[in-house]
């Protein structure tokens, strides 16, 4: 009995084990944090970071914190660790906390894009940000420098560069969610949305998330974005990078006339609030809602501009102003009614008592005096904000292709 | 005695009464007119003896013997105020506060009115004035109109002290005329001050303040203006089947409110023969009056006396012209429901406009 007891114990022990080790193989480690720098809510949200990077481009990027190296130089205790944690196509990024160091090694195809003085440049950067902002903002600054390089080798090695071939077909959804800002349902609905509106008027309105811009400008990036994914000849692009916390119009075709530098403003300015407060799927809808807005309206042969935008719900403003009003009136005509009431007055004059041709006034002086002057300063016009005539402006993308379009911080 | 209030009718005997529709003394009983000078030949001759011719001339203001015969004077002792009445007159409720008055003994007065206004609207046409009075006000509460004791309503002959006066003004004032322009960088004002002069003089006559103190001189002010023009020399038998007031405030005590009314209106009359500035301020100046006459008279007046809710409410009206005047209750259920009606109105229409001027510009 004591025999089986034990027996069935140990098989026991042994199947709760194997999910561990399951779990343990399925959740990679990213960030090997010996040296204690980082705390569990940073470590977890750089984890997923570094995550997300990774597997985006196919890259995988680790992290190794360290307070006691073992070699000479850092950079070969990098390759080492590169080596002994089996990483293939990646890099390693090392960091000595103690003696404030570090260094990044990359193997495979990674070679590719991080050659020896690149690498030794992001090593520099974590330096000098680990020393000004501490551990956690220079795993972020590296985080965000990889991402670039890898993210724009990528695309010019796939061959998206210059005067390159323009899809004939849409290559992506009209809504590309990369940053992973949006859930399952909500990117469904809005893919939804955008396609109801854009079959319903033979244009394309579309709206890309990604995690951080490559060397291109935000107005390039989503040009390129625009042409290359093979959006239709008339549409309108909205893309947000998380990274740098850009926002970016591209307009193409019609879409330069209907969305106005005005027009793009005046949409900017509903959903920006949202944007900042990361409210995604709500500005995105609105985005889209008001796209539909500005194409009928562009449709109809005058699109919103300069002193012909949307007009927004009344103001609160008005609405007290009508409370106030209806109050005075309240008031003022009960005030009225009341007057009816009273007929009962002292006379103050006796008017009617004045004898008929007694009045005379014979003696009528106006005298002038002095006189003074007094002058005020006018207020100058300094700079008129809204001093644009109106209409877009536009340009030309790298694939020749003619884009109007704005930009943003958010 | 002749007692020359009551006059007989020559006719039937009955006893005569003021008319107010033919301005004469007319018989309510075989509706006969008469001219009371004519009367007053008949009762005289009536009753013989002419004692009462001693001239009293001089000074029109004291009673010819006799005239006072047969008016008697009839205290209230809730409120105190005193009526004269002739023996004849009906109703023996005081008119100030409707409660009943006793008999307190003959007339005796010190002065007798100089001229009288009789009574030109009678009891019917004030009643239907009243009634007129109290329609069209919508804050007035529904039940107020049916709780009345209309046919209370009673007419008294109110004494009055009427002032003349000649008044001299020498008025200043402060002028100022304004002139703006600008140019690039500024705006500019010139004020250009001016010292104002106006003198001159202007007469009044018979402005009114009421002699009585038991009625409240608002209400007998608001029934104002009384043509004097319409007075005519004080008999006794004016007060035929009406009531009078003793006066208890003597033409001193009310000299200066007469005064006061009079400095406001010569004010107003120079002020207005300024023009053409575009601020005037008063810069002081002098108003001075000269006292002219002073008249005692009696006006006539109806007047209704109802409480209502525990309030006292009295109405007035001017038994010369038919103002009718008097304060009225209100309803607050009716005062806010008309807030509400207005305020919503007010509401619709500015919303309306808020609407139109957000959307179309």
């Amino acid at each position: 009995m004591k025999k089986f007891i034990s027996s069935v114990f140990v098989i026991f022990i042994i199947f709760s084990l194997l999910p561990v080790s399951v779990f343990a193989d399925s959740d990679p480690i990213y960030i090997y944090d010996e040296a204690n720098a980082l705390t569990k809510e940073e470590k977890a949200a750089l984890s997923s970071s570094f995550q997300k990077l990774s597997e985006n481009w196919g890259i995988e990027t680790k992290v190794f914190l360290t307070n006691s190296p073992n070699g000479t130089k850092l950079i070969f205790d990098a390759e080492n660790i590169y080596t002994e944690k089996g990483i293939k196509d990646g890099i390693l990024l090392l960091i000595d906390c103690k003696a404030k160091n570090a260094a990044v090694f990359a193997g495979g195809e990674a070679q590719k894009i991080f050659q020896e003085y690149e690498c030794d440049e992001l090593a520099y950067t974590v330096k000098t940000t680990m020393a000004s902002k501490g551990i956690s903002s220079a795993l972020y600054s590296f985080i965000a420098a990889a991402g670039s390089k890898i993210s724009a080798d990528m695309i010019s090695l796939s061959g998206f560069n210059g005067s390159e071939h323009i899809p004939d077909q849409r290559l992506v959804p009209r809504f590309v969610d990369n940053a992973c800002l949006l859930s399952a349902s909500e990117a469904k609905e809005l893919n939804k949305l955008l396609d109801d509106i854009s079959s319903r008027h033979n244009f394309d309105v579309a709206i890309a998330t990604v995690d951080y811009l490559d060397s291109r400008s935000p107005r390039d990036f989503a040009d390129d974005w625009y042409d290359y994914n093979g959006y239709q000849q008339n549409g309108i692009l909205f893309l947000i990078s998380m990274g740098e916390r850009d926002w970016a119009i591209s307009t193409a075709g019609e879409g330069i006339a209907y969305f106005t530098d005005a027009g793009q403003e005046a949409i900017i300015d509903k959903i920006l609030n949202d944007l900042s407060k990361g409210r995604y799927s709500k500005a995105f809808v609105a985005f889209a809602d008001s796209c539909d807005k500005f194409i009928k309206k562009g449709e109809s042969g005058n699109p919103y501009d300069v002193g012909n935008l949307p007009k927004g719900p009344m103001p609160l403003f008005y609405y007290v102003v009508c409370i106030a009003i209806a109050v005075a009136s309240g008031f003022i005509g009960t005030g009225a009614l009341k007057g009816q009431l009273k007929t009962v007055f002292m006379q103050d004059r006796a008017d009617t008592y004045v004898m008929r041709d007694s009045f005379h006034v014979p003696q009528q002086k106006n005298v002038f005096l002095f006189s003074t002057l007094s002058k005020s300063a006018r207020p100058k016009d300094t700079s008129s904000s809204s001093s644009r005539g109106g209409g877009s402006s536009s340009h030309s993308s790298s694939s020749g292709r003619s884009h109007g379009g704005s930009s943003g911080k958010f | 005695m002749s007692t020359i209030m009551e006059y007989k009718c020559p006719k039937c005997g009955g006893s005569i009464e003021f008319n107010t529709e033919a301005q004469k003394l007319k018989c309510p009983y075989c509706d006969t007119e008469f001219d009371h000078d004519v009367l007053k030949i008949y009762d005289a001759e009536l009753h013989e003896s002419n004692e009462d011719n001693i001239d009293w001339q001089d000074d029109g203001r004291q009673w010819q013997e006799g005239e006072q015969d047969g008016l008697f004077t009839f205290v209230c002792n809730s409120c105190g105020g005193e009526i004269i009445k002739d023996e004849n007159t009906g109703s023996t409720k005081c008119p100030f506060c409707d409660n009943p008055v006793i008999l307190k003994g003959r007339f005796e007065g010190d002065l007798k009115p100089d001229f009288v206004i009789p009574f030109k609207l009678d009891k019917k046409t004030a009643k239907e004035k009243f009634k007129k009075h109290l329609t069209g006000k919508k804050l007035l509460p529904t039940v107020f109109k049916s709780e009345n004791h209309i046919d209370e309503i009673k007419g008294i002959y109110v004494p009055f002290w009427l002032f003349d006066a000649d008044v001299n003004a020498h008025l200043k004032y402060r002028g100022k005329k304004l002139r703006t322009w600008s140019d690039k960088n500024y705006n500019y004002t010139e004020t250009r001050h001016y010292s104002i002069i106006r003198a001159g003089t202007v007469a009044f006559e018979n402005v009114p303040v009421d002699g009585s103190s038991k009625l409240a001189d608002d209400l007998m002010e608001s029934i104002e203006p009384f043509d004097f023009s319409q007075a005519v020399d004080f008999q006794t038998s004016y007060l035929a089947g009406y009531m009078a007031d003793k006066y208890d405030v003597s033409s001193e005590e009310t000299k200066q409110r007469a005064r006061k009314r009079i400095r406001l209106t010569t004010e107003n009359l120079f002020r207005n023969t300024i023009s053409g500035f575009n601020s005037v301020s008063s810069d002081g100046g002098n108003v001075n009056l000269t006292d002219g006459k002073v008249k005692y008279v009696l006006y006539p007046v109806w007047i209704l006396n109802t409480t209502w809710n525990n309030e006292n409410y009295i109405f007035a009206m001017n038994g010369q012209t038919g103002k009718f005047v008097g304060n009225l209750p209100m309803d607050k259920n009716a005062y806010w429901k008309w807030f509400g009606i207005y305020g919503s109105c007010g509401f619709a229409a500015s919303m309306i406009c808020a609407l139109i001027l957000h959307f179309l510009f």
